[in-house]
């Protein structure tokens, strides 16, 4: 019965981890502004994109 | 009483199962593709949305220069990040040697495939909604590619060298910084992108178009053809996205499992079973490798299943609480 719980608790334990990490990824990205590189790329036709040249 | 008709009808493995799990897949995707995709007036007027919401990107291959687009494309968002040698040098001195690191797209895009690790691929992604209605057209199919093996690694080589390194290093000399893989591979671009936009005519038109134009028109016209015969080349074989997700699958919240006791393979009841190995499309055997880099959780093998021994879902299945392991015992540790 432990050990049932403790994989349980295992099988959640890592993506839990990972979404912890990934949450403080996307704080640093927002303190360093990389938000606004995002935006300002995505608010003009990117021409390479939909290629035109 | 007709719905009840309905429901007899679709018995485990039965054809009208697997009909009516395409059919709710296909209402997803084409659901999701209008959300992402909801800038009526840049269809009007040939233009794209510029709004607030590009901070977010959206978790399939949606290009953000289609007049309806919505979201930032993860992918593109990403070069240009690598993009732009000197962000981060400037300002904040606490984060210089790390300047290169994406922290806000790898953070969004772990966030997205720790939740989901592919299903975004079967449900969510655009492009995969187009491939699969291009699949529907009955002409034969070719159900081994030669090579086929090696090819999966391609989109893995794709990822580092065109999303990542070439994006970051070149802009050395007189070669430009540029979207690689955005400019010399993505078809999506140019299909949901490129072509409205030039055709509505507002801000850009056929006229602009030149050698990148043919360029990128033959890798679609490619693509397209492919995906009459082979199911989802682009994703099975060039797909960066596709190949990030893939590292997910394993630990993703949403699963695959295979219920030992009801599987005829595993118990033995019927070694030649393989119904779910036949029905995926994607090249996958579920029973070895319930959660495979390749698998895109579409749900064929669930409905090819006469036993209904494969389960997936956000939190283990309670009736799967006694088994004692299945094949894979890596994957079932996880549910006893």
């Amino acid at each position: 019965m432990k050990n049932s719980n403790t994989k349980r608790i295992a099988r959640y334990l890592v993506p839990s981890l990972l979404i912890a990490v990934a949450a403080v990824f996307i704080y640093v990205g927002i303190a360093r502004g990389e938000h606004d590189q995002v935006l300002n790329k995505a608010i003009a036709i990117c021409m390479e994109c939909i290629g035109i040249g | 009483m007709e719905q009840n008709v309905k429901k007899a009808k679709r018995k485990p493995g039965s054809k009208a199962l697997r009909n009516h799990v395409e059919r709710v897949r296909f209402i997803i995707q084409s659901l999701f593709f209008i959300l992402t995709n909801s800038f009526i007036t840049g269809f009007l007027k040939g233009t794209i949305y510029k709004g607030n919401l590009k901070y977010v990107c959206v978790p399939g291959l949606n290009c953000y220069s289609c007049p309806g687009a919505v979201g930032s494309c993860p992918i593109g968002a990403l070069q240009a990040i690598f993009n732009t040698p000197d962000f981060g040098k400037s300002g904040n001195g606490l984060y210089a040697p790390l300047y290169y690191i994406p922290f806000y797209l790898i953070g969004m895009l772990m966030v997205f495939g720790v939740i989901c690790g592919r299903l975004i691929c079967g449900l969510l992604c655009p492009f995969g909604l187009v491939q699969d209605l291009i699949y529907k057209i009955p002409l034969k199919k070719i159900k081994k590619v030669p090579g086929d093996k090696y090819l999966r690694y391609l989109k893995y080589v794709i990822l580092v060298v065109f999303v990542i390194l070439l994006p970051m290093l070149f802009g050395i000399g007189n070669v430009p910084y540029a979207p690689w893989f955005c400019k010399y591979i993505c078809p999506s671009g140019t299909l949901i992108g490129g072509i409205p936009l030039m055709t509505i005519g507002g801000d850009v038109s056929w006229a602009q178009a030149g050698n990148l134009t043919i360029l990128k028109l033959s890798i679609l016209f490619v693509l397209i053809v492919l995906s009459i015969f082979i199911y989802r080349p682009f994703c099975k074989y060039l797909c960066p996205l596709g190949a990030i997700y893939s590292f997910f699958n394993k630990v993703s919240f949403y699963k695959f499992y295979v219920d030992e006791s009801k599987c005829s393979r595993c118990n033995g009841k019927s070694s030649a079973c393989s119904a779910c190995k036949t029905a995926c499309r994607m090249g996958v055997d579920i029973v070895k490798t319930p959660n495979a880099l390749e698998c895109i959780r579409c749900g064929d093998c669930k409905a090819a299943c006469p036993n209904s021994a494969i389960v997936s879902g956000f939190k283990p299945n309670p009736n799967l609480k006694k088994d004692k392991g299945a094949f894979n015992k890596a994957e079932t540790t996880n549910i006893n």
